[in-house]
């Protein structure tokens, strides 16, 4: 007996694709259910997630570029560097092309009286002008002292606050300049002619008031030179504040600075400050455990309702099989209706998502100081969410739509329903 | 002649059971074969065994010189495709489409355009006097009319083996005789013709009637 040769025909989507619309289309209320709980997901963690990016951004944009830069030097054994910047252009000149700026200050302990009232502050010394985008504070109001002002400081608004000062006013400004008395001041509390703390009072005038979260707030800025040469060494400074192009380079450029530099010590901002580097890894563990939620928000749901969608049609599976419907076929009817889902979903959760990112972005979750938190809105940013929803939908669909090709069709086409 | 169809001793065992038990059975071109039996005999489980939906415990099933159950999952899907056409008793047809989408799917899943295949199907509905239903959902057809659009549905691709169960089990006599007329046009298209029935007068349209009993032929 001669075998006639077998059928050979392309699997198609046409049909499928009717199908799939179909069968959607037949179960809009199911359908309706599917796309909403996708957009729910959607919705929610594409404005989480740009939150969490912002706040991330926000607190290494105001703690290391307005505060204390990514690494910072001090001198190994001496109370300062004698000449701050030699030292800085050392600093640069040992790291390369990585480093953005390396600016030297001389940080005081002191305090900012009004009328016999007085406020603990640090008193920093600045080179103004400075470059603004790593200044370690925002001028708010008023105007920045000029290079050499001996009596213009610049007054966080805390203190200001709470001294009831305001631009133009005059302050008593008091530094403990530490070690022996030598240089400018007069020795207080100490053994005379002895050792004790130098404290150097001056009547300064403010010419600004200042903010930032880094400690602007509560610190006072006046002239490097003027305030170094209250501590005798006209030039000194008592730490370079080192930018980097690139935050998470600190914590390998550190040790690499202290092996070039042996008189400096080195510290990156991870190992500096635990605040900032578990607040980031606090950001990373809200999202993950975002993501999470989301994740089980979607499958359940999806997972639920295609699986009753694939059980109502059982019969018409057995139907397909009978006409020719490979199972693989009808995976991919059922899965086609899963990425139908997924994008009508994420459509609409993106739509969703991005009205939630106009209002957090008029409505930041957080704004205190300079650091406001607005949701950071980048292809990066949004690609996580997108796909993470898109495969999640289409992982939780594939599971009913395998039970769907798993159908006998003897079985469910015995029975006259 | 060769042979459409060669059953060689198909065995089901369905629980601790053998539903059929090693039955055997030729089918030539544009043969008409009626199949009765009793109630419960096997004749539903031989059908679907035949037409590559329900795998024999033991035996073949010899469709135009292949062995149809060794081939692998999507040939046999070609094969149902291409070559079988199915009328069950009942609740033929996909609920959600149209009588002519019904007709119409089996030829373009097959190759044809979709245009090609509702002209196709608009022939064959024309054919069994539906013509003017063939626009209405299938969850709207009367059970006779459902039948003759199940029918237009197996002849659309020229089957060469067309598989009818109890075809006009739940009609009364006058729309069963319609669906027999349509059931014969399959026939006089040269396709062979393998139907249950519990009705004698159908069985005597056939040109052969196979008796089933306890699973055997
Ligand atoms: N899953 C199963 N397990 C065990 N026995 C089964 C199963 N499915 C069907 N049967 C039995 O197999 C036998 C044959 O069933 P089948 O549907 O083939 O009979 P039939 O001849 O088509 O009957 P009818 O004329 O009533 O349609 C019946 O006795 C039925 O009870
Ligand atoms: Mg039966």
């Amino acid at each position: 007996m001669e075998a006639a040769p077998l059928p050979r025909s392309r699997s198609r989507l046409g049909p499928l694709l009717f199908l799939a619309r179909k069968s959607l289309l037949g179960s809009r209320f199911t359908f309706a259910l599917l796309v909403l709980s996708v957009a729910a997901g959607a919705g929610f963690q594409i404005p989480n997630t740009a939150n969490l990016a912002g706040f991330s951004e926000a607190l290494l944009e105001e703690e290391l570029r307005h505060g204390g830069g990514d690494v910072r030097v001090e001198p190994r054994e001496k109370r300062h560097f004698e000449d701050g910047a030699a030292a800085a252009a050392r600093v640069s000149e040992a790291l390369g092309a990585s480093v953005r700026a390396a600016v030297p200050v001389l940080v005081l302990p002191g305090a900012v009286g009004k009328g016999g009232r007085f406020q603990n502050a640090l008193v920093y010394g600045y080179d103004f002008p400075g470059e603004p985008a790593l200044r370690p504070f925002h001028l708010t109001s008023g105007a920045l002292p000029a290079p050499g002002d001996a009596n213009g400081v610049l007054l966080g608004t805390s203190l200001a606050n709470r001294l009831g000062v305001k631009v133009g006013d005059a302050v008593d400004l008091r530094i403990i300049l530490g070690g022996p008395p030598g240089g400018a001041g007069e020795a207080v509390g100490g053994p005379p002619g002895g050792a004790g703390e130098a404290v150097g009072a001056t009547v300064m005038t403010v010419r600004g008031l200042v903010s930032g979260s880094a400690g602007a707030y509560r610190s006072a800025f006046l002239d490097r030179a003027s305030l170094a040469e209250k501590t005798g060494a006209r030039a000194a400074a008592s730490a370079i504040h080192v930018h980097l192009d690139d935050h998470f380079a600190a914590s390998d450029l550190a040790p690499r600075l202290e092996a070039r530099l042996p008189e400096a010590r080195a510290v990156g901002w991870k190992e500096d400050d635990p605040y900032v580097t578990n607040y980031l890894a606090a950001n990373r563990t809200i999202n993950a455990v975002s993501y999470a939620m989301v994740v089980a928000a979607i499958s359940i749901p999806v997972w639920a309702l295609f699986h009753i969608h694939v059980l109502g049609r059982r019969r018409e599976i057995g139907i397909l099989a009978a006409l020719g419907f490979s199972r693989r076929e009808i995976f991919g009817l059922f899965l086609l209706q899963t990425l139908v889902v997924a994008l009508a979903g994420l459509s609409a959760g993106a739509a969703l998502g991005y009205g939630m990112l106009l209002y957090f972005d008029a409505y930041p979750i957080f704004s205190w100081e300079a650091l406001v938190v607005r949701p950071v809105v980048t292809a990066a940013v949004l690609a996580g969410p997108c796909l993470a929803v898109l495969a999640t939908t289409l992982l939780a669909g594939s599971v009913p739509a395998w039970r769907a090709a798993r159908t006998d069709p003897a079985r469910v086409l015995r029975r006259i329903d | 002649m060769p042979k459409v169809l060669r059953c060689e001793s198909l065995v089901r065992r369905l629980g601790a059971h053998d539903v059929v038990r090693g039955a055997s059975l030729d089918l030539d071109e544009a043969e008409a074969v009626a199949l009765v039996g009793p109630s419960g005999c096997g004749k539903t489980t031989l059908l679907q065994m035949i037409g590559l939906l329900d795998r024999p415990s033991a035996g073949r099933v010899v469709l135009a010189g292949h062995d149809a159950w060794s081939l692998d999952d999507a040939v046999r899907a070609e094969v149902r495709l291409a070559w079988i056409g199915f009328v069950f008793q009942q609740n033929n047809l996909v609920e959600a489409l149209s009588a002519r989408e019904n007709v119409a799917l089996p030829a373009w899943r097959l190759g044809s355009s979709r245009r090609e295949a509702e002209r196709a199907a608009d022939a064959l509905l024309e054919r069994f006097g539906l013509a003017a239903r063939r626009d209405a959902p299938a969850s709207e057809l009367s059970v006779g009319e459902a039948q003759r659009v199940a029918i237009a549905r197996a002849l659309v691709n020229r089957p060469r083996l067309v598989l009818a169960d109890e075809p006009t089990g739940s009609l009364d006599s006058a729309s069963a005789d319609v669906v027999m007329e349509a059931l014969a046009a399959a026939s006089a298209l040269g396709a062979a013709l393998l139907v249950v029935t519990h009705d004698l007068r159908i069985a005597a349209r056939a040109g052969r009637t196979v008796e089933m009993r306890d699973g055997r032929l």
